[in-house]
């Protein structure tokens, strides 16, 4: 197992682990979804026939990106409101609250630092791009408005917005790489994406029971 | 019998193609709730394109059958069903969604699954998100499969090649775009449509299709077919309101004029300059007949005497509009940037495809909201972002990435003419959405194009 893998699969397993935390909170929408992909993911990844697509890499980085983001909304819930905050001295009034899960997945994605080169693919490099056009026409847009209104927490533009998105696209570009990080090796895509559904299916269930409410 | 399949595969395809390059309706499904009850719910507008699409696709499955070639046919990659699987979690991970049609449910006494499923199609959430779901299917994956496996149908042997033919029907439909454009230029008083429903999207497809005619018609050896590109040039740019999309056209040509080689790029470097030399001399044409016209211009401004097209691109031009100091058109980009806030908890996965006109209004906060926008004028990137998320975006990206790798397999001058006009589509994109009816199919086409190329160009070089 290369070792970029590992830190990303212990990663993973942390996020799971936040999920089912007492503090986590999930909607229905959250519980559907983790169990109809869940399934279907099973279905790819047990059935022989659908066993070529999880043996393709970039096929399994893209499965599993899919799947940590649906567990990442889960995970992100956990732990307290209040925990750490991040502040920036541009916005003074502002505040931005880090998840546990975002800087576990940010220090996962750090730590396999190094695993990242061979993780490159068309996958991962559609991610890259859409994270740069998001923050292209979010600061362009930003700087044009900024021109002709007033800008400020409590004026007709607020500039958090894309402090926000900037944090956003950070936390969910870090799981991209811990998926690109995981399929690059071939034995942990195959056990990766045999397992994560199953984990899913039975964390859509955990929250079901705990939560309540109907999937 | 084979022989009469065949021709009748050849003909549907060329209908096809023509009645796409359009947004012509036949008819709507679904009650029209606004002038019964005064509130809008979903029609799903039957297109004479889609509706000649849909009827192809079925004939195709049906004669492939019939002939025993399901073996042979070409797939979509696995972009394009990533991309479909992307909006399908969209639609059901979406909180918005499920609220309606819980509440729909919970209001309507809803028991049972055969009733859940009636209620899908009843909450306008619900049937937006199965709309373009289906509508995605088919601009992502079945268009494509159908354009490649007729243009190049191994179904039977010898394989037929359909590629020419479907390359002289895009022309001719461009051209007859073009020529009622035209006619509507000189009978004025509005920005032309042509055969769409809009000036923008009129424009948007201009912007789009045309880098690739012109390097197609510059590649032929007689030199007047390059005349020809050129005139078609000046015709689109004269009849295009939208300054934006006249930039994505330009931007599309030197992009095709950089990958080409040769005389190709020669001759399109030629039509690039030619345009923009011609315009000024042919701009009486866009005097219309009709001279004793009033026009009111969308400030109220009354105008007597000829209309000219320089209202509309000031109009495009402008930032600030009457109503506000920032056209709507792009305070919504920053708008629609609102998802990113974590309580939205719309970023990963969007609000569900179809859904973004129901939830852009609350994402405006205190940013000024007074005017309405211009049909066919949103962000794509920013909308597919919204309604699919950061994961939507992504698979989007991806797949126009893959087509355009292929694009670059292709051969000679058409490598060049898809890279042009994807690259045009992608700046166009920008400021008028172009996935829609009319012109979400004509990529389809492209990609299609680029496959076939693609594989011809690999097949010589094995053969070699």
């Amino acid at each position: 197992m290369h070792w970029g893998a590992a830190v990303a699969i212990v990663g993973v397993a942390g996020l799971i682990g936040l999920s089912l935390l007492g503090t986590a909170t999930s909607t229905p929408a959250d519980r559907l979804s983790l169990l109809v992909v869940g399934v279907l993911l099973a279905i790819a990844a047990w059935w022989l026939p659908g066993t070529r697509l999880t043996a393709d890499r970039e096929a399994g980085a893209f499965l599993l990106c899919l799947c940590l983001f649906l567990i990442q909304g889960v995970a992100r819930t956990a732990g307290p409101a209040e925990g750490y905050e991040l502040h920036l001295s541009m916005l003074p009034n502002d505040s931005f609250p880090l998840s546990w899960a975002a800087r576990l997945a940010v220090m996962a994605t750090v730590v396999a630092l190094p695993a990242w080169k061979g993780a490159a693919s068309g996958w991962l490099r559609g991610v890259f791009a859409a994270a740069i056009i998001l923050v292209l026409l979010g600061a362009g847009s930003l700087f044009l408005l900024g021109r002709f209104l007033t800008v400020g927490a409590t004026e007709q533009v607020d500039p958090a917005v894309l402090a926000n998105l900037i944090i956003q696209l950070v936390e969910y570009t870090a799981l991209a790489l811990l998926a690109a990080c995981i399929a690059r090796s071939p034995g942990c895509r195959t056990w990766t994406l045999r397992l994560l559904p199953i984990a899913m299916v039975l964390l859509g269930f955990w929250l079901k029971h705990h939560q309540g409410g109907a999937a | 019998m084979k022989k009469l399949l065949t021709l009748l595969d050849s003909v549907l395809l060329v209908v096809v193609l023509v009645t796409l390059c359009s947004q012509v309706e036949v008819g709507r499904l679904g009650a029209d709730t606004y002038k019964k009850h005064g509130f809008v719910t979903k029609q799903l507008h039957l297109s004479l394109g889609e509706m000649m699409l849909m009827g192809t696709l079925v004939w195709f499955a049906i004669s492939t059958s019939l002939r025993g070639g399901w073996r042979k046919l070409w797939w979509p990659p696995f972009c394009s069903w990533a991309f479909l699987l992307v909006l399908f979690v969209a639609a059901i991970h979406s909180q918005s969604v499920r609220e309606a049609v819980g509440g729909y449910g919970l209001q309507h006494h809803v028991h049972g699954l055969a009733s859940n499923i009636k209620s899908l199609v009843k909450v306008q959430q619900s049937r937006e998100a199965l709309a373009d779901l289906v509508q995605f299917s088919l601009f992502f994956i079945w268009a494509p499969w159908l354009f490649v496996n007729l243009m190049r149908d191994q179904r039977d042997t010898p394989q037929e090649s359909r590629r020419f033919l479907a390359l002289i029907a895009v022309v001719a439909a461009v051209g007859l775009v073009l020529l009622v454009g035209l006619l509507q230029l000189r009978h004025g008083p509005d920005a032309p449509k042509s055969l769409f429903e809009s000036p923008n999207a009129y424009n948007g497809f201009l912007a789009f299709i045309l880098p690739f005619v012109t390097v197609l018609l510059a590649s032929r050896r007689q030199i007047a077919w390059a005349v020809v590109g050129l005139v078609l040039l000046v015709i689109a740019v004269l009849s295009m309101a939208s300054i934006w999309a006249v930039l994505a056209l330009l931007i599309g040509l030197l992009v095709a004029a950089l990958f080409a080689a040769g005389p190709v790029r020669m001759r399109v470097a030629c039509c690039l300059v030619g345009t923009v030399i011609l315009l000024p001399f042919a701009w009486p044409l866009t005097l219309p007949l009709r001279h004793d016209t009033i026009n009111i211009d969308r400030f109220g401004k009354t105008h007597a005497g000829p209309i000219t097209l320089e209202q509309s691109r000031a109009d495009s031009l402008h930032l600030a509009s009457q109503a506000q100091p920032v056209k709507k058109q792009f305070v919504e980009w920053y708008a629609a940037v609102g998802m990113a806030r974590p309580r939205e908890k719309a970023f990963a996965t969007g609000v569900g495809p179809g859904n973004y006109q129901l939830n852009i209004g609350p994402m405006y906060a205190s940013l000024p909201n007074e005017e309405k926008m211009p049909p066919d004028s949103n962000n794509l990137y920013l909308v597919q972002a919204m309604t699919g998320g950061f994961l939507g975006l992504a698979a989007l990206l991806w797949v126009l990435a893959t087509y355009l790798h292929q694009a670059r397999l292709a051969s000679g001058w058409y490598s060049a003419g898809l890279c042009g006009s994807l690259a045009a589509f992608t700046v166009v994109n920008l400021f008028h959405a172009l996935l829609v009816r009319g012109t979400g199919v004509l990529l389809a086409f492209l990609f299609a194009l680029a496959v076939v190329t693609a594989r011809e160009a690999g097949s010589k070089d094995r053969g070699r």
